[in-house]
């Protein structure tokens, strides 16, 4: 199930709301924890089995590295293991198994394929959840949780099942384990939900139309400005797509109870490729930071090892977001320039021109989704040619070939909304000066701010309804 | 003083959410009314239940948060409860909605196993979740009336209330993106040439006439960013059509001289109304007269009494699910004794178009001395039949482009006459086998 849809929105939620109202508070987390399995079965049909294998392994690893005295770091490997394992199996087995055929020259009958793997929804976070619960078990930064209700609710939370964040399990325990709901805290939730929902139909949606139309054609004779639209269009779909399941996320986690940390901070006003991984995804770069990055060493044991460490980290975040080279490269070609910056560039940057140093962040990040978006590598660079020039004859360029007014609109609106509007507005009130300050004006801020937020969730939600109405169209009327 | 403290939440989230509705759904109060009575029923429940409030120590900035969260659960709440019971009546939107196919049952989902239960349950639930239609037309009134965009490709918003019928390739055709290649258009001539050599040996004269879309007449409403073509499909097909001898009549001249005087298309529907069928018909008749010269002179406008006909949702917003344009561009043509139209006949033989539906028309006169006529026609034709009626002694409408020699045997008419939508110019070429009609 996926939050955009009638039968989420309609539906389910109203239902899981509802219940846990209701319900009494000891039942609440059994509630919640049948609702996200029902959640994850609804999509995913028989692969709900994968999700409590997890949930069953990290409980039982938990209590193992939790009471064994020796060979706790043993336990730790299995475990370990195993939530790679079912991650590998499911993600990347037949990418191993192309690529073996690749190298074998095998093909038709002989070529090794596992046929019907279908990829479990959400099996990168849940595993890296699962992960992590066992390392802080070992470390003692967590105690094993001897509730197996409290561990599936831990890994299975259906607000961020399916795109993150990647909850850490000293954040929700104590949530788990004892919250209460505050009218404020529905509020905000409820705020942030309804923003998120319609950063994903209004904003992603819309703009996605237009990168596919650009991206799904030939790149044969595409011209410059195409390509660029295609691209910016995607970066911006990317993000509030992305950031808006966050939002989601984080707002249905705030009406139930739960606080979950941020995922993003206005990624594309970083002034460098290491600040834009401290604003995106911020919950996958700290958790290879501290599950990968400093295991490894980290900083600590000289430079080489350092530049290795960040070429394993980046190769296994490109590795993360899917199985294909494209993916791999993506994570290279980031880590590469992270590397560079490391490397003494930063100072370089940091002395030049402060729109210089945005130029050079953004001209990489989207270079970097050019392959993030298109799958066959060498296609990939074609349209990267395209993009800067080389080509040989493209067609002219109109604008309104590919974009309507409205779409017109919301690129407009996607690219002022990638700033920093909230501190904008904020210093632009303190520039303007008294006035700001004014009960009145305060009121019909709120207000306003709060009809609009209604109306575009209105909206988004006509939207998706909309989205089930198929008239049959006669050939003629 | 704490009275008032305690329904003071709940009036505001009554004016709120009136308002928020009243703007949605353009002054349909009734609906505001009923929406509203549900939240106030419904408020105080969440607020004891989910937020157990206490009512007596309340603070006045979660007067706004209480008002937002009751007017989010009501959004997300309604449709289960409209589902649920028969409270809210939507019955206007109902009616003014035809998705012309068959909903998805519930017996879908009931025999559906578990492992496709979410997909069938999905599919059952998209077409019969509460609110669905009022969520639809809200949606495409809105981006029709405030973006001019439309969620149906077949659908063009234009200028002012303007809708345009994209279909059979008709907006790349005014953009000169698609174009009749040569094997195309020699199967175009070839098969008239073919028809009327088939028809002159039996003693009968073969008329075309082709109507034009909506956007070669009033392309001046289409969205000014479309960048239409002079040449289109039509063109290319008159061109090759040159040297053959077959009479064929393209109304767009007439009708582009008239546009400046009234309106001759529908406004929100793919057709063109009476004022066009009128001269239409007289452009057709003037070519059927060099033939055939017993035929009458075509009757002046005088002759009839026009009216507006009050007419709401044209075929092109009801694909987008949305009645509330207003059209005033239909009109009733009522004729004097002069010309004295009968009314139109059926016969159930002829109905080829759709079962139900009855597409066939039939008009006799007193006047045996005049023509016989069979014409070949398509939806368009609803807006000329009573005219053309008037000028044959039997006039048969079929809704076909298929050449019936069936028919054409039963009937024995003096003309065949095809009038085709410009959209659909390469139905022409096209020759489907049909199964003969009961002699």
């Amino acid at each position: 199930m996926v939050f955009s849809s009638t039968i989420f929105l309609f539906l389910f939620l109203p239902m899981v709301l509802l219940g846990n109202a209701f319900l009494p508070k000891n039942l609440r987390n059994s509630f919640i924890l049948f609702t996200s399995l029902f959640f994850y079965a609804w999509g995913e049909v028989e692969l709900v089995y994968v999700m409590i294998t997890s949930i069953s392994i990290n409980y039982l690893f938990g209590i193992i590295i939790d009471k064994t005295t020796n060979n706790r770091s043993l336990s730790l490997l299995i475990g370990v293991v195993l939530n790679i394992t079912i991650l590998f199996y499911y993600k990347y087995f037949n990418f191993l198994l192309d690529n073996i055929n690749g190298i074998m020259d095998l093909k038709g009958e002989q070529a090794l394929h596992i046929e019907g793997l279908h990829l479990p929804i959400g099996i990168s976070f849940f595993t890296f959840q699962g992960i992590s619960y066992i390392v802080d078990v070992y470390r003692k930064e967590a105690k094993a949780q001897i509730n197996p209700v409290n561990i599936g609710l831990y890994i299975s939370l259906f607000p961020q099942l399916i795109a993150g964040p990647i909850v850490r399990y000293n954040t929700v325990m104590d949530q788990i384990q004892n919250r209460s709901t505050k009218l404020t805290g529905i509020f905000y939730g409820i705020k942030r939900f309804a923003i998120g929902f319609s950063k994903k139909i209004i904003i992603a949606n819309t703009l996605a139309q237009v990168a596919d139309d650009i991206f799904n054609g030939s790149y044969d004779h595409i011209s410059v400005e195409t390509a660029w639209l295609g691209i910016i269009c995607y970066s911006l779909q990317i993000f509030f797509d992305f950031s808006g399941y966050s939002d989601m996320a984080i707002g249905l986690g705030k009406i139930l109870g739960f606080d979950f940390e941020e995922n993003f901070n206005f990624p594309y006003i970083a002034k460098s490729i290491k600040e834009f991984w401290r604003r995106w995804h911020i919950s996958l770069s700290s958790w290879f930071r501290d599950y990968l990055y400093i295991p490894l060493g980290g900083s600590r044991k000289g430079n080489t090892r350092t530049y290795v460490n960040l070429f394993i980290v980046f190769l296994c975040t490109g590795f993360w977001h899917g199985a294909s080279w494209s993916f791999i490269f993506w994570g290279l070609f980031h880590g590469a320039f992270l590397m560079l910056e490391r490397a003494g560039f930063d100072k370089l940057l940091e002395k030049s021109y402060k729109p210089i140093q945005h130029f050079y962040t953004l001209i990489l990040v989207i270079v970097g989704w050019v392959f993030f978006r298109v799958e066959e590598f060498g296609d990939a660079l074609t349209y990267l040619a395209r993009m800067f020039g080389i080509s040989k004859k493209t067609k002219d360029f109109v604008w309104l070939d590919y974009m309507n007014n409205y779409q017109t609109l919301i690129l407009v609106i996607g690219l002022i909304f990638c700033l920093n509007i909230p501190k904008g507005w904020t210093w632009l009130e303190n520039k303007t000066g008294e006035f700001t300050k004014h009960k009145l004006y305060i009121e019909i801020k709120t207000w306003s701010t709060l009809a609009i937020i209604l109306l575009l969730f209105f909206f988004s939600s006509s939207e998706i309804a909309n989205n089930t109405y198929n008239p049959f169209i006669y050939f003629r009327f | 003083m704490t009275r008032y403290k305690k329904i003071k939440p709940l009036i505001a989230t009554f004016i709120l959410s009136g308002l928020l509705y009243l703007i949605f759904d353009s002054a349909k109060l009734f609906y505001c009314i009923n929406i509203s009575f549900i939240i106030i029923i419904t408020a105080p429940i969440i607020y004891y239940r989910l937020l157990k409030t206490n009512w007596s120590n309340f603070k006045k900035s979660e007067i706004k948060q209480l008002v937002f969260i009751t007017i989010f659960f009501s959004i997300i709440f309604l449709p289960l409860l409209q589902q649920l019971t028969t409270f809210i009546s939507l019955s206007e939107i109902n009616n003014s909605f035809n998705e012309k196919r068959k909903l998805a049952d519930f017996k879908l989902v009931d025999k559906a196993d578990l492992k496709e239960l979410p997909d069938k349950f999905t599919t059952y639930y998209n077409d019969n979740f509460g609110m669905r239609k009022f969520l639809i037309t809200t949606n495409n009134y809105v981006k029709a009336r405030y973006f001019k965009i439309s969620s149906k490709p077949q659908a063009i918003i234009g200028n002012g209330e303007w809708m345009f019928y994209n279909s059979q390739g008709s907006l790349a055709d005014h953009q000169g993106k698609k174009h009749l290649n040569k094997a195309q258009l020699d199967k175009i001539k070839n098969t008239l040439i073919e028809r009327k050599k088939y028809l002159t040996k039996k003693g009968i004269k073969y008329f075309v006439a082709v109507l034009p879309d909506k956007m070669s007449i009033y392309a001046d409403h289409l969205p000014s960013n479309y960048n239409l073509v002079d040449t289109t499909r039509l063109d290319q097909v008159l061109s090759s059509l040159k040297n053959t001898n077959i009479p064929i009549i393209d109304l767009r001249d007439a009708l582009k001289t008239e546009a400046n005087n009234k309106l001759l298309y529908q406004v929100n529907d793919s057709h063109w109304n009476k004022n066009g069928g009128f001269i239409g018909a007289k452009e057709i008749i003037n070519m059927l007269r060099q033939e055939f010269k017993n035929i009458p002179a075509p009757y002046s406008v005088d002759n009839f009494k026009i009216t507006e006909k009050d007419k709401r949702g044209g075929d092109i917003s009801m694909l987008l699910g949305i009645k509330a344009f207003s059209d005033n561009s239909s009109f009733i043509y009522e004729s004097n004794e002069k010309v004295g139209t009968k009314k139109a006949m059926h016969n159930s033989l002829y109905n080829f178009y759709k079962q139900n539906y009855k597409a066939t028309f039939i008009y006799e006169k007193q006047n045996k001395s005049l023509p016989k006529i069979l014409i070949f026609n398509d939806s368009f034709v609803s807006y000329i039949h009573s005219f053309l009626g008037d000028y044959f002694s039997r006039s048969v409408f079929l809704w076909t482009h298929d050449f019936r020699k069936d028919i054409i045997q039963r009937e024995q008419p003096e003309i065949v006459l095809h009038i085709i939508v410009e959209r659909s110019i390469e139905e022409l070429g096209k020759s489907a086998a049909y199964k003969n009609i009961p002699n």
